[in-house]
């Protein structure tokens, strides 16, 4: 497996979210588990000549893989990308095994970039954690990005209890922008540290 | 102190990491709301009414193109500025994006620096653009809303009342022996006292489609929709009372020795091919009969 920095552009990735490792490292294991599956996908693709598929998926790749400081993946994936709009069906084939190897390169790079666990408290903060909660939903539900800052607070001061997990879900939720699932999870939460 | 709220900006995209990567670079500027595809942006749009929309073309359910045109043809909507940010990046795309009303176009993989530099620029134009409108739309010496404000939100309340069969009211307000005043006292004292009959007025509105109005010289204009006879005489008698309560000295009045008002007001609920002129004249009228009536009044039509 290659060490990240050989496949990964860390500095421009980490410039990408604004010189916050955390956001990029989020976005890292947002990438892994979104995109995790894709390589294979795109074999099953390329062997049933589904060449409008594949374009579609070079065009996510190149655009997110870029932020990721992947930029070959990315100069593999606009290649291809370019080869299906041009509607050059046997160029973008060809270009498949090409993409699939950056892709599968990339995501092994990126899942060394999971981000660290926040060190687990001696004791949950229960009222913070209480009042962090309270201010999730509303933000969860605007789809306000701002949801996400609340988010690592609540992590922190719940890191290591037995909530820590239902953060983790509502965080996931919320970056799939499943918002309403998201503030449903959000009210269970606030449910229990009530209790 | 008034604190001034961030401007809001709504994500629209696909694709998470985007989303997450333009929510870092825009949180410590504005407020950042997220849309995963067009029917999300759409619902976020009408609900948060954002200044700026990033809006990514290709998504899986309804297009950057489709949202654009959405947008355009819902009058709440209609105004937001929106920014194509896309992966499409061919000359013959991005003209293709403005020509469908887009302030601008950025190629994605973008550079973050040239997309904050975009956002803030756009959304400088929209801060001025707003600024205008206001200027615009307010009198400048009440900072109430001007006659032309009045002219275009009257005739849509006129429709709406028409379309939903609700009461219209309407109230003209004119100063009392404001000429003396103005003689007696000088114009500076006189603007004055246009200012506080114009805060009195307005502070007797609680609701927020009702609008005070400084329709031309010493005359204002108070539009009170979904309100019966009973609620709109009761407003004007509490505007009466309010502007003799201010106790404005105006020792060249043959009503008082303070400043008073006269009001005239109607309500109807307007059908067939009744337009708003024709209340407006009632009101004009009996404004008219509320002075012949020795002012310091409200006259309000019966029926």
């Amino acid at each position: 497996m290659a060490e990240a920095q050989e496949v990964l552009d860390l500095g421009a990735a980490v410039q990408n979210f604004g010189g916050k490792p955390e956001g990029m490292q989020r976005a890292a294991r947002a990438f892994v588990e979104a995109y995790g599956a894709l390589p294979a996908r795109c074999e099953a693709l390329a062997a049933t000549g589904d060449t409008p598929e594949l374009g579609r998926i070079a065009h996510l790749i190149k655009g997110a893989g870029k932020l990721l400081g992947a930029h070959t993946l990315s100069a593999a994936a606009g290649e291809l990308e370019d080869a299906e709009r041009d509607g050059l069906a046997a160029v973008v084939l060809a270009l498949v095994p090409l993409f699939v190897r950056e892709l599968e390169q990339a995501l092994d790079a990126l899942r060394l970039l999971r981000p660290e666990e926040p060190p687990p408290r001696a004791e949950p903060d229960l009222l913070t954690a209480l009042r962090l909660a309270e201010r999730l939903g509303p933000l969860l539900e605007a789809g306000d990005y701002a949801a996400r800052e609340v988010l690592d607070l609540l992590e922190a001061a719940l890191a290591g209890s037995p909530y820590a997990h239902q953060v983790n879900a509502i965080g996931r939720q919320f970056d799939e922008l499943e918002t309403e699932h998201a503030a449903a999870l959000a009210g269970i939460l606030i449910a229990s540290l009530r209790t | 102190m008034t604190l001034v709220e961030p401007q809001k900006v709504l994500v629209a995209d696909d694709d998470a990491i985007n989303r997450q990567v333009l929510g870092e670079l825009l949180k410590p500027e504005y407020t950042v709301l997220l849309a995963k595809n067009g029917e999300q942006a759409l619902e976020r749009a009408q609900k948060h009414a954002p200044d700026l929309i990033l809006l990514d073309v290709l998504m899986p359910d309804l297009d950057g193109y489709e949202v654009l045109r959405r947008l355009r043809a819902d009058p709440q909507t209609a105004e937001i500025t929106v920014i194509f940010i896309s992966g499409l990046g061919r000359p013959e795309d991005e003209a293709n994006g403005l020509k469908l009303g887009a302030a601008d176009y950025i190629a994605k993989p973008f550079n973050t620096t040239v997309v904050m530099a975009r956002v803030a620029l756009h959304l400088q134009m929209v801060r001025q653009r707003r600024m205008l409108e206001k200027l615009a739309h307010v009198d400048a010496l009440t900072e109430l809303a001007n006659r032309r404000r009045f002219d275009e939100i009257y005739e849509a309340e006129w429709r709406r009342a028409r379309r939903n069969g609700e009461p219209l009211s309407l109230v003209l307000l004119d100063i009392d022996c404001f000429k003396q005043y103005n003689d007696h006292y000088g114009h500076p004292a006189g603007d004055r006292a246009l200012r506080a009959v114009a805060r009195a007025a307005a502070s007797c509105l609680r609701r927020p489609a009702d609008l005070a109005a400084r329709y031309g010289g010493e005359e204002f204009v108070l539009l009170i929709p979904q309100a019966d006879a009973a609620q709109g005489r009761s407003v004007a008698e509490a505007i009466r009372s309010a502007v003799e309560q201010l106790d404005i000295a105006h020792a060249a009045s043959n009503v008082a020795p303070h400043l008073t008002v006269s009001l005239g007001g109607a309500t109807l609920t307007p059908q067939g091919d009744e337009g708003p002129e024709e209340l407006f004249n009632v009101v004009d009228q009996h404004a008219y009969q509320a002075k012949q009536a020795g002012r310091n009044c409200v006259v309000w039509r019966h029926g």
